[in-house]
């Protein structure tokens, strides 16, 4: 049906290439080569996805009797369920628990979340560590040749454990943020995610208009980037971040620095379910620096009251804050 | 923060707003969708409203396009190879969606992990045409491409469980996927 638009040639190509690719053993130059490649031409670039997709579609065969008939034996047995009738109960058992653990590679995703104002220390196998922060969830896939986390929710520092055949990569939005043996801040706020670097080097990934990845950013300790998460390539470009407001929340504070105070509340609420709400326009556009303690309400409504003449009123869901009389 | 909301707002004044460039996506979008939407069945579980949902998704990617020349050169591979990579992406997500489901099913000691049909026709489909075209391929050829697929096994290691050289296991790979293309022409 598409023979019109990507003939034969093209698919051999495609092909080759795919596999060469998935070699791991390309060489900077040939990625050069595929990259001029696939820009050349819309169909080339068509035929490798096509070439993928397969791929994954064969992925989905995976249990399928006929295809496993001459698979090599030891792998089969852990894990196809249809053997184990004919081992003892005990076996069965193991085979069970084998089985989990081989499942638990390959696939499972553990999940580690936090509720608005909590926040949680979570140690990984490999010795990374991962700090999330309030109202945030991330899901952790550890396979042989890949560490893979996905934020979903709020914000996260990563430690990674050094490991360099085994890069760690943080996905957010379809968007990857790759390192080995460093330490990183990403967060997801309202459509835009926004990393920062504090040791190591980090790569960002982001996906074109086609869906092709591609690097959108490569930084050093002390840099960051910002990006729409529904479309990377509007970014805020390579930019100095200041470190110590990034990283004030691992230590219950919050870190302003001449930031709007409606920007500066809305930040504040992340952390609490008894929100502070700003009545009218009068103060929003109001600067306000300083650090303040998370769960701290008090502070925060001292500290409008005496730099901006706020006036107060609490109860017990909400602060609501209106402008000097 | 300012930085934060530049891009969000940018978004929607990508310059496909441009309304002669919307009416070149549109026009060529709506030229294609019906070819598409049966190409995307057929590569999906999911049934009719995922199809729907990639649709969208690609025409939205269509009209935040900074530059139409690659999509005004080939129309049809562009907008194709837009949704084959959202696909993928769909599929992915299936994939570990399932792995979980997998997970518990163990823990729970249940033992019916069989090839659940699921999914469209269209879809059931694709799968027994892979499946043919996978057995047609000569057996070590198979093989390769199996284990490199189920098994997640890297190159080197297929290799070494085959007795055979890295670069053989290239060239089945590449000979597999040459022929599960030209099997699979009619849905590609």
């Amino acid at each position: 049906m598409n023979a019109e638009v990507v003939d034969e040639a093209i698919r051999m190509a495609a092909a080759d290439w795919l596999a060469r690719c998935d070699s791991g053993a390309m060489s900077a130059a040939e990625q050069r080569e595929l990259d001029h490649w696939l820009e050349a031409d819309a169909r080339h670039r068509l035929a490798f996805a096509q070439c993928r997709q397969l791929g994954l579609m064969t992925n989905l065969l995976r249990d399928d009797p006929e295809l496993n008939a001459d698979l090599p034996p030891v792998r089969k047995v852990v894990r196809r369920g249809s053997y184990w009738r004919w081992f003892g109960a005990a076996a069965a058992m193991l085979m069970i628990a084998l089985a989990t653990v081989l499942v638990r590679q390959h696939y499972a995703i553990d999940y580690y979340q936090t509720n608005i104002g909590a926040q949680r220390v979570v140690h990984l196998d490999d010795g990374s560590t991962l700090m999330l922060n309030t109202d945030s969830r991330v899901g952790v896939r550890y396979s042989r040749d890949q560490r893979d986390l996905y934020l979903e929710r709020g914000e996260a520092f990563f430690m990674v454990a050094k490991n360099r055949q085994r890069p760690f990569v943080v996905h957010v939005r379809g968007s990857e943020v790759r390192a080995v043996g460093t330490a990183f801040n990403v967060a997801l706020r309202a459509g835009d995610v926004r990393v920062a670097v504090t040791q190591g080097i980090v790569e960002v990934k982001a996906e074109d208009a086609a869906g092709d990845h591609r690097q959108l950013a490569r930084m050093l300790p002390g840099q960051g980037i910002d990006f729409a998460a529904a479309n990377p390539q509007q970014n805020s470009g390579i930019a100095p971040v200041n470190l110590e407001r990034v990283t004030a929340w691992q230590t219950s504070r919050i870190y302003f620095d001449n930031d709007r105070l409606e920007d500066a509340i809305a930040e504040y609420n992340r952390y609490t379910t008894r929100k502070v709400v700003l009545v009218g326009d009068a103060l929003a556009d109001e600067r306000i620096s300083g650090v303040f303690n998370i769960g701290d309400p008090e502070a925060l409504v001292f500290a409008l009251k005496q730099g901006f003449d706020a006036r107060v009123t609490e109860n017990d869901q909400r602060i609501l804050v209106l402008g000097p009389r | 923060m300012a930085v934060s909301k530049a891009p969000l707002r940018l978004v929607s004044a990508s310059p496909a707003g441009e309304p002669a460039d919307r009416a070149l996506v549109e026009k060529l979008y709506q030229s294609h969708r019906g070819a598409l939407c049966n190409y995307v069945a057929r590569m999906l579980p999911g049934g009719q409203q995922d199809v729907e949902v990639i649709l969208q998704e690609t025409y939205i990617r269509l009209l935040r396009l900074d530059n139409l020349q690659h999509l005004r050169d080939n129309p049809r591979a562009y907008i194709f190879t837009v949704a084959t990579n959202l696909v993928r992406d769909s599929l992915r997500r299936y994939m570990r969606r399932r792995g979980d489901a997998h997970e518990r099913f163990d823990e729970g000691e249940h033992e019916s992990r069989e090839p659940s049909p699921q999914g469209s026709v269209e879809w059931q489909q694709s799968l027994q045409q892979l499946k043919r075209a996978l057995l047609q391929l000569k057996p070590l050829t198979r093989k390769i491409f199996l284990l490199s697929r189920f098994e997640e096994m890297t190159y080197p290691e297929v290799a070494a469980a085959l007795s055979i050289s890295t670069r053989s296991v290239e060239r089945h790979m590449s000979t597999a996927l040459k022929h599960l293309q030209s099997e699979l022409n009619d849905i590609l």
